[in-house]
């Protein structure tokens, strides 16, 4: 196992999850390993989607008349790293599939500009692809993968406007939500920067800041809306994202460090944006 | 005869462009594809989604009346690896019974030979002629259907 693995295998909390990565790159290789770094961008897998993201991203001297791809694709579903979810449908462990993804990031061969590569593959493949999707909600996971790359302003607008529904639905917030916060952990550890400063961050923290808040942990949510509070104007322009906060959030949030202002309105909640 | 779901999942696509390749070279009528999970039992399914099936008495008088060559396309355990001796046994009870109806029968295993050592595959290539369908394997298919 090179350094970049094994560093990253370590780094795990769970050892069983630790032994399973490495059972796996003992029994496959570096190649496999690597393919599943590349799986593990995608939130469900298909042999569909796996054998056509190998075809194109697998190292071009791989031989394939002795390590042929649908091999790969089988030895990498059918191991430990993966669970299926349904009929034909994957889904890699969560912490495999981040620590195996910082793996990427963290590669010099790899890296941020290789994650934008996948999801922009994750993009076509469902623009092209729309026969093998085995359900409305894995196209869509699939879309917020690709667009949390390619797209964050759009995705931060969308985490938003799924929370100020009528009627959200918890199920789908709570995807996108891990797959948002997957994202956010991959970039603070590439940049060693604050969610803050990249829109889908902002719209991640007030979204949890106010779930906490409205579910009774006040104290906690009032703490993650604070750190977002610095990205919140009265007035913006047309392409910020608006968003509803209540008057007693409001008067929570502010500090003497954040200047906020704001006009009552006839209602209990004030209209408040950020970009 | 198609083994499929488990782990045959990402060979799927494969079994089914060889069906699609049969069919492209024979009339309809005389190419069908049965599918089963793991190993042929007292059913074989007419689609892969289960919906409908025969069993497998009426499916071997059937062969009686029609003469056909069975192409058995399965990883017969290789591709999870491990021997299952109960596997190999109801393959091969299986396998024999019905050459009393289809003589010419051929396994196409999806994995690599290299990978059937350590599994019920070894095995059942003792008893049928088993080819991997790779460059290697596909070359000898004219060879091993001379032979049948």
């Amino acid at each position: 196992m090179d350094q970049y693995w094994e560093q990253a295998v370590s780094a795990l909390n769970n050892e069983i999850e630790a032994g399973m990565l490495r059972r796996y790159y003992r029994r496959f290789g570096h190649e496999a390993m690597l393919l599943a770094a590349h799986a593990a961008l995608l939130p469900a897998l298909t042999s569909d989607l796996v054998y056509k993201l190998w075809r194109y991203f697998r190292p071009r001297e791989i031989d394939e008349e002795h390590h042929p791809l649908s091999m790969a694709v089988s030895d990498l579903l059918l191991s430990p790293l993966c669970r299926e979810v349904g009929r034909g449908l994957f889904e890699m462990l969560p912490n495999v599939r981040e620590t195996l993804l910082d793996v990427l990031r963290a590669h010099p061969q790899y890296g941020g500009t290789h994650l934008k590569k996948l999801a922009e593959f994750a993009h076509y493949y469902r623009q092209d692809n729309p026969a093998p999707m085995p359900s409305p909600a894995y196209s869509e996971a699939l879309r917020w993968t690709a667009d949390m790359y390619l797209h964050p302003n759009a995705v931060a607008k969308e985490l938003i406007e799924l929370l100020q529904q009528a009627q959200p639905n918890p199920a789908r917030l709570q995807r996108m939500m891990e797959a948002a916060g997957m994202r956010q952990r991959l970039l603070e550890r590439d940049n060693k920067r604050k969610a803050g400063k990249d829109p889908l961050g902002v719209a991640l923290n007030l979204v949890r800041g106010l779930l906490n808040y409205q579910s009774g942990q006040q104290a906690i949510g009032i703490q993650q809306l604070q750190h977002v509070a610095p990205y919140l104007k009265d007035s913006a322009g047309n392409d910020a994202i608006k968003v509803l906060l209540s008057e007693d959030i409001l008067t929570a949030i502010q500090s003497q460090a954040i200047e906020v202002e704001f006009e009552p309105l006839p209602s209990t909640q004030n209209h408040r944006t950020h970009r | 005869m198609i083994d499929h779901e488990g782990s045959m999942v990402a060979f799927e696509g494969l079994a089914q462009q060889l069906v699609d390749a049969f069919r492209k070279r024979l009339p309809d009528a005389q190419v069908h594809a049965w599918y089963f999970h793991n190993y042929p039992g007292s059913v074989l399914f007419d689609n892969p989604y289960h919906t409908s099936a025969v069993d497998v008495v009426s499916w071997r008088a059937r062969l009686r009346k029609e003469p056909a060559v069975l192409f058995v396309v399965s990883d017969a355990g290789a591709a999870r690896g491990g021997e299952r001796f109960e596997r190999v046994l109801a393959t091969r009870n299986w396998m024999e019974e019905t050459r009393r109806f289809a003589s010419q029968v051929l396994w196409l295993n999806p994995t690599p030979r290299s990978r059937w050592v350590g599994s019920s595959a070894v095995y059942i290539a003792s008893f049928l002629p088993m080819v991997d369908i790779s460059k290697q394997g596909i070359a000898q298919l004219p060879d091993l259907l001379k032979h049948l």
